[in-house]
């Protein structure tokens, strides 16, 4: 067994990509064996969508049903949604998995970077989000006649990445407390509808009444949606572009850093009690 | 006589009590199913009212024609969810069977799987019930002019709503033991049935193969009775056309739901396919 003492960084360096690859290969394979699960996303999509376009269209008066910024907000809410799923059930859901199948154990026994082994997932979901992005862009323009346009699309590449990042490590600091609850489904289903309407997912928090924008400024993901839309629709951010964008770079590497230790912690207690396997 | 209803009975009892098990095995499940339409509702009308402003609920009146949209909503996001449920977790549990390795053990039982199976249901009814009664309780005894007599009638044509989606999922089981892959097949089915029954919105602002499609699905006509009791205070009348199509497609569901399981079954007993997944 290699050790990490007394390395290189050009070779701790390599070891990660070594790890980050052997995870993602295990993930990509995991996702392409079951090719029903591609044509049933191709197909769902565009009716979630509607599913969840046609109650919101309801508050407004029918002759604004076809004004393409509410298309637009949707399009970059849709997409942003996949990026907070992200946080609640990539690694968490990938510690279960791993769990259900009884190989836990045996990768805990390895000395791979704990965020690494499950990032393998994130990376199927990375690949997912960009054929998210094309298909439901052709979606938006064939269904409802709007095109989606990218205003600056180096910093929205950016402000993606950043925000995949932070769930990669929000995901990191949820997996560990799903080592101690076993079944956190229904905590990350909560979670989700709590983020996704106090973040401004799909709509921007200025718009909330103020003492609920409280909340809404305690949220990181409230940063990443806006840095991601004033990318790409040009919309007005709640801080200056550029300052939110280091934000954003500080907090997925806090959350990157507090996911690494909160996983690390969780293990060797989990380690101790004998309640690794169990769930 | 007597013995073979008690050994019905018995069958029955024991598929409840072990599907109730796993079920409050994980309580924080019955929980969410509870929280979660309160969540889709607050979701939407939040969206809703940021997006609309000023004439937000005027506008949701015209295009509904009524403006409690926390009612409207409510009792279409926990029908969508008792719908999940039934959809899911019925084919679910067979297919589980499946993956402990318990599912052949069945058919070497003197019960019939075709009673097995369809016990199921029971279970998976009683979560759903709770569900709705949980979410819409609160709400109900809080809205003015509801009598106990709409109620009960809202609880029969949910009674009769859960058949088909019994079929359906009857149907998703059969499908996803051949396929071997569940949750695709199921999304599906589920996105399809869930967007054309119009839980969270009238079925009249659909595109128009959506609109003829709601015509043929049960869940769509139960919404549409449910909401008209509880949303629009209407007298319910046993001969609305709703009604009647309701109680013939939740019986032709089941009846197909049960000839396609029946098919899948007497091919994989045939080809040694019961216990490969």
């Amino acid at each position: 067994m290699r050790g990490r003492l007394g390395t290189s960084l050009s070779t701790r360096i390599r070891y990660m990509v070594l790890e980050l690859y052997a995870s993602a290969y295990n993930a990509i394979k995991t996702y392409v064996r079951y090719p029903m699960w591609i044509i049933s996303d191709l197909l769902s999509t565009p009716l979630w969508l509607i599913m969840i376009m046609l109650p919101i269209l309801l508050f407004l008066p029918k002759g604004e049903w076809n004004n393409p910024d509410v298309y637009r907000h949707f399009y970059w809410g849709m997409i942003f949604w996949q990026i907070v799923s992200m946080a609640l059930w990539s690694i968490g859901f990938a510690i279960r998995r791993e769990q259900q199948m009884g190989t836990i154990e045996p990768l805990f026994l390895t000395n791979a970077n704990r965020i690494i082994i499950f990032a393998g997932r994130v990376i199927v979901m990375g690949i997912d989000l960009v054929i998210s992005m094309i298909y439901l862009t052709f979606i938006m323009a064939a269904f409802f006649g709007v095109n989606i346009s990218i205003e600056k699309p180096a910093l929205l590449a950016l402000g993606l990445v950043l925000s995949m990042l932070m769930s990669l490590g929000f995901g990191a600091i949820y997996g560990s407390l799903v080592i101690k609850l076993k079944e956190a489904s229904a905590l990350s289903n909560i979670l989700q509808f709590i983020i996704l309407g106090l973040a401004g997912v799909f709509f921007p928090v200025t718009k909330l009444p103020e003492n609920v924008r409280i909340f809404s400024y305690a949220i990181p993901y409230t940063y990443c949606i806006d840095i991601v839309r004033y990318a790409a629709m040009g919309s007005k951010t709640l801080l200056d572009p550029a300052l939110e964008l280091l934000m954003v770079l500080v907090m997925a590497l806090v959350f990157l850093a507090v996911g690494y230790l909160a996983l690390i912690k969780v293990e060797e207690n989990a380690k101790k009690t004998g309640h690794i396997g169990t769930y | 006589m007597k013995r073979r209803i008690v050994n019905f009975l018995l069958a029955v009892y024991a598929v409840y009590v072990k599907e109730m098990k796993l079920w409050l095995r994980y309580p924080t499940w019955i929980l969410t199913f509870i929280a979660l339409p309160y969540m889709v509702t607050g979701l939407f009308s939040g969206v809703g009212y940021v997006i609309g402003g000023a004439n937000a609920v005027q506008n949701f009146m015209e295009n509904t024609g009524t403006s409690n949209f926390f009612l409207f909503s409510l009792v279409g996001s926990s029908l969508f969810m008792i719908s999940t449920i039934i959809m899911e977790d019925v084919g679910n549990s067979i297919r589980a069977e499946q993956l402990r390795g318990t599912f052949e053990l069945h058919y070497l039982t003197p019960t019939s799987t075709a009673l097995i199976w369809t016990a199921h249901i029971l279970p998976h009814s009683t979560i759903s019930l709770i569900t709705i009664a949980g979410t819409l309780i609160p709400v109900l005894a809080l809205t003015e002019g509801l009598n106990p007599l709409s109620i009960a009638e809202t609880f029969l044509i949910l009674i009769i709503a859960l058949v088909p989606l019994f079929g359906i999922s009857l149907i998703i089981a059969a499908l996803t033991v051949r396929f071997k892959e569940p949750w695709a097949v199921v999304q599906v089915i589920r996105a399809l049935v869930s967007v054309a029954s119009g839980f969270f919105y009238p079925i009249y602002i659909l595109p128009e193969w959506l609109q003829i499609l709601s015509l043929a699905l049960p869940t769509a006509h139960a919404v549409e009775l449910i909401r008209a009791i509880l949303v629009y205070m209407r007298e319910f009348i046993l001969s609305d056309y709703r009604f009647s199509l309701l109680v013939v497609l939740s019986l032709a569901y089941l009846i197909v739901g049960l000839k396609v399981f029946g098919r899948w079954e007497d091919h994989a007993r045939k080809t040694g396919n019961l216990s490969k997944y």
